[in-house]
């Protein structure tokens, strides 16, 4: 495709020449749907059937810029081609349908459908059809510039915004399924090449998630809808999807916690009102002497929405971090994140990662000692390990050298319940290399230096949340941290987003690219991105 | 004929039959559709509609036949037939489709029967009354005139 994505434009402008894929089974609705497009001068192919569709595509690559298609298909159900062609050819897919139902369309856009139509169709709709392609190209450059220039970019650009300690949601919303067509794209594992994909995705980035918290906020949760959250961000390029699907992980996300809370009956818990008050200088005293038991995470609210965890700066919220998708930064030592909610706290809380189990950390970890890492993991805490060596580095040092306030010390112990509290050996400095983990198709950013940031006490520690495609990890690391490592790590504020699966299935393929959270071995972020705003870390912290 | 009677014949007979609900405003666009690139498109699409809706009645009265009334498939013809006379704009059958629908989902077959037999009905009373309405066009332009436009139906 050229850079207008149309290989063959009509002699009109843009968007005439649109080459569109029409797939429907009812011939009357074809004829019509392919009369109304091409009465909107775009190039139409029709298909009756989904596999002849699938194999269209595949033999033309490239060939079409957005596909139109019923979701009952006598062959195979619509939105399976939504998986195959969001999420493998990265297009554009318009569902429609005679069937509005709330949840139907919910399904529609959940999997990745740009839009879904409502049967009979106007041409007015169909003659708007461009605007996703157009959509997917910006998100998808967007995407791909970010990844690479992230660790710089973020740095520099999060180095701006000393008061932006929120933790942000990673620059990419993370669906965690793969099923999810487009907006899965991130963390599909599939980022071999990043610039030869255009990612649809949308990037939650700090602002943006922030926008969206203070609309949600203004309006209620309980009242908030879409529409209404699109409106007061203002933000012109979003839409109603993006938010409609960022409020669902949102939700789910507080749920989440709320259950976490109440299991874990943390004295810390992480409140939904404590996520969204946001204290802006808050997380930059990392040196807050946090006592041990008290679950308070200075100012970092970790949570993982189902697919994305957060981690909010909060003055003395504790994040619990659920493995589920939501982390709770225990402020005991038994109460680490645990991996399937199903482990004592810290210990499985490590396991985060979507595709990592957590395991206990290595005690490879250890914090470089250049900060004086305060923090530790409380009691019990399990310790992270981050997984450092393969990815590159981000060049914590520097930073770190900055902190003047303790680094928490990640434990690079095992994340064991705190059963032990031998097991918090918290004082362990953990493995300087945080490793901040970009998306496959990233450049993985490790933190160096990473000990020096954590040293694992025991205290309640703030979580701070890298925006991460790939979270996890990071998560886990945070619950066990010490209050005082997760101030520490509440100052960097990025906000780790775990893809659902990730978070659930805690592979050991992540590795949270957190500046304070050790990668254990077993977390590997392989195909995660996590982010690591390494300059927003530099400047929460606020040295 | 004149050609501007013929017109107004057609523009009296098109607000009779929406006033009615046999058609709504979906077959105005299609109306909208239709240009010299295609002259025909309407007749064309509403042939496929004949077509398309005798093979689906002919479905369903097959499968309301059965012993055991596979209500699935009942629901997923319906559907199918919701979907192309909601297209062309038949409303009257498109809306005896939705009852009929519930009725499926209910799994009431006799309550599907009698649908049946209602949604055939309105069917014959539709395609009668578009016949008709596509023989004034086509007078129409056999006439030399153009086919008025049901802006204010769309």
């Amino acid at each position: 495709m050229d850079s207008s994505g149309f290989s063959s434009p009509r002699s009109g402008s843009f968007p005439a020449g649109l080459r569109v894929l029409v797939v429907e089974d009812d011939p009357t609705c074809l004829k019509i749907v392919e009369k109304m497009l091409k009465k909107c001068n775009y190039d139409v192919t029709t298909c009756k059937l989904t596999q002849e569709a699938l194999d269209l595509l595949q033999a033309r690559k490239d060939g079409f810029d957005i596909v139109i298609s019923d979701v009952n298909m006598p062959d195979m159900d619509g939105f399976k081609l939504l998986e195959h062609v969001g999420g493998k050819m990265d297009l554009p897919v318009i569902m429609m349908s005679v069937d509005g139902t709330t949840s139907r369309v919910m399904k529609g856009i959940q999997d990745g459908a740009c839009d879904y139509l409502l049967k009979p169709l106007r041409i007015k709709e169909l003659q708007n059809i461009w605007q996703h392609v157009i959509r997917k190209r910006m998100h998808g450059a967007r995407d791909t510039e970010g990844q690479e220039s992230l660790d710089v970019t973020q740095m520099t650009r999060n180095g701006k915004q000393p008061s932006n300690d929120h933790c942000s949601f990673s620059r990419c919303i993370v669906s965690g399924k793969k099923r999810k067509g487009v907006e899965n794209k991130c963390h599909d594992g599939e980022y071999g090449d990043p610039s030869s994909k255009k990612k649809p995705r949308l990037f939650w980035d700090m602002d943006l998630h922030q926008k969206f918290e203070k609309a949600v906020h203004q309006i209620g949760l309980n009242k908030v809808g879409p529409k209404k959250i699109l409106e007061l961000m203002g933000v012109p390029s979003l839409t109603r999807e993006n938010v409609a699907s960022h409020l669902q992980k949102y939700r789910l996300y507080l749920s989440r916690m709320q259950e976490e809370n109440k299991l874990k009956a943390v004295s810390g818990g992480l409140k939904f009102s404590d996520i969204y008050s946001k204290e802006p200088a808050g997380n930059v005293c990392l040196q807050s002497s946090i006592s041990r038991n008290s679950l308070t995470v200075p100012q970092n609210v970790v949570y993982v929405h189902e697919k994305e965890i957060m981690i909010h700066n909060h003055d003395a919220k504790i994040c619990n971090a659920n493995v589920k998708g939501v982390l709770s930064v225990a402020t005991e030592p038994k109460t680490a994140l645990s991996a399937d909610m199903t482990d004592t706290p810290l210990s499985s809380n490590l396991r985060m990662s979507s595709n990592h189990s957590f395991g206990p950390l290595p005690s490879e970890v250890r914090p470089e000692s250049k900060i004086d890492a305060q923090y530790s993991w409380s009691g019990g805490v399990p310790s992270f390990q981050f997984k450092q060596e393969t990815r590159p580095h981000f060049q914590s040092e520097q930073l770190f050298d900055h902190l003047p306030l303790p680094m928490p010390q990640l434990q690079a112990d095992s994340v064991s319940h705190n059963s032990t509290s031998s097991s918090r050996e918290t004082d362990k400095p953990i493995e300087p290399n945080i490793n901040l983990y970009y998306a496959q198709n990233r450049s993985h950013v490790k933190v160096e230096n990473s000990a020096a940031l954590f040293s694992v006490q025991p205290e309640p520690f703030p979580c701070s949340v890298w925006g991460t495609t790939n979270y996890s990890l990071e998560q886990n690391l945070y619950d066990n941290m010490e209050s005082s490592q997760k101030n520490l790590i509440a100052g960097i504020g990025s906000a780790l987003r775990l893809s659902d699966e990730e978070f659930i299935s805690y592979q050991n393929d992540f590795s949270p690219p957190d500046p304070g959270l050790v990668n254990t071995e077993s977390v590997d972020f392989s195909n995660q991105g996590l982010i690591v705003d390494a300059p927003y870390f530099h400047n929460s912290v606020n040295f | 004929m004149e050609v501007d009677q013929l017109q107004r014949s057609f523009l009296e007979y098109s607000r009779l039959l929406f006033h009615e609900g046999f058609l709504d405003g979906q077959f105005s666009q299609l109306q909208l559709l239709q240009d010299e690139s295609n002259p025909d498109f309407v007749l064309e699409v509403v042939s496929l509609f004949f077509e398309d809706s005798e093979r689906l009645l002919n479905d369903l009265t097959i499968a309301l036949d059965q012993q055991n009334v596979d209500f699935k498939k009942l629901d997923a013809h319906v559907h199918q037939f919701k979907g192309s006379s909601s297209s062309i704009g038949a409303q009257r059958v498109k809306n005896v489709c939705i009852a009929f629908r519930n009725l499926c989902d209910e799994q009431n077959a006799e309550g599907c029967l009698r649908c049946l037999q209602q949604v055939k009905q309105e069917y014959l009373l539709v395609k009668t009354k578009l016949e008709a309405l596509l023989r004034l066009e086509q007078q129409i332009v056999a006439a030399g005139g153009a086919i008025p436009m049901l802006n204010e139906f769309c």
